[in-house]
């Protein structure tokens, strides 16, 4: 299937789960350099694969309390359709550590994973980044915050003016015998994330 | 001639970033072998050699059917055994 510029399907309600909106409480970060992806044969819409560079890993950031958000638009452009990522999320601690990774952070150049409550789409599980990665944008702390008592409010997005070509790919990687599901792609993940 | 070094399906990045255009139609032995040198980590991205498996599967074929000897050897030896006592 080549995605280009002719549409060939339609869309209507039916059987199927009905949409819910939300991400569960937990990012999946990694650096750009310390993985290879590999994805489906005729859809690059979907990661089949995620491979590791020598001994990388990828790390959890988790909050709670439906507090993280992802966005994608279409921006309009003279040469075609590209996509701008936004993932807002936060940490609720506050520490040397965590001033070290939000600093990291925004050097930009990570790729992120997020997982959608709507989790019977063959999307539920999403890359942000796989071209150009993600930058760390707003890391804001404000210690009297009564919103987050103290804890950061941050924002990944593209780097300026770097938009992607496609929407947030799926991320479907199968088992090592049978197809792909939502258990089978969240294990693979949960594999490469440090002890 | 069957190629030795096979990739796992799906189009790969070797490198990070790289645009995904590694698959088995473009990838010969001897590149295979160049770029499992450089990249050691795509080792993870070529099918298991299958000739493993296959063995393993024949010592499992092998050891049944000696069991089924075994138990059908000592029926045989007792009914010998009467015969001389009628």
């Amino acid at each position: 299937m080549s995605i280009y510029n002719k549409i060939n399907a339609g869309f209507s309600l039916g059987t199927a789960s009905p949409v819910t909106a939300g991400i569960e409480d937990v990012i999946y970060i990694f650096n750009q350099d310390d993985f290879t992806l590999t994805y489906d044969t005729t859809n690059p819409l979907i990661v089949t694969g995620i491979t590791a560079v020598g001994t990388a890993s990828i790390y959890k950031f988790e909050g709670t309390n439906n507090s993280f958000n992802t966005s994608s638009k279409l921006a309009k452009t003279s040469v075609g359709p590209r996509y701008t990522e936004e993932i807002d999320f936060n940490v609720a601690g506050f520490s040397v550590e965590i001033k070290t990774q939000l600093m990291a952070m925004g050097y930009g150049r990570t790729r992120a994973i997020v997982i959608n409550n709507y989790n019977s789409s063959d999307s539920a599980i999403e890359l942000f980044g796989a071209v150009n990665g993600l930058i760390l944008t707003d890391a804001e702390r404000s210690a009297a915050d009564e919103t987050l008592d103290g804890g950061y409010k941050l924002k990944l997005t593209n780097p300026d003016k770097l938009r992607e070509p496609y929407p947030p790919r799926a991320v479907s990687i199968a088992p090592t015998s049978g197809s792909a599901t939502y258990a089978s792609t969240l294990a693979a993940i949960e594999a490469l994330v440090s002890a | 001639m069957t190629k030795k070094y096979i990739l796992k399906p799906g189009k790969h990045q070797f490198a990070p970033g790289s645009h995904a255009v590694h698959d088995n139609d473009n990838l010969s032995d001897e590149e295979a072998e160049w770029y499992l040198e450089k990249y050691p980590h795509i080792a993870g991205l070529f099918v298991e050699k299958l000739e493993s498996c296959k063995v393993g599967m024949f010592e499992n074929v092998s050891s049944e059917s000696i069991k089924k000897e075994t138990e059908t050897t000592p029926s045989q030896a007792d009914q010998q055994e009467y015969q001389p006592e009628k």
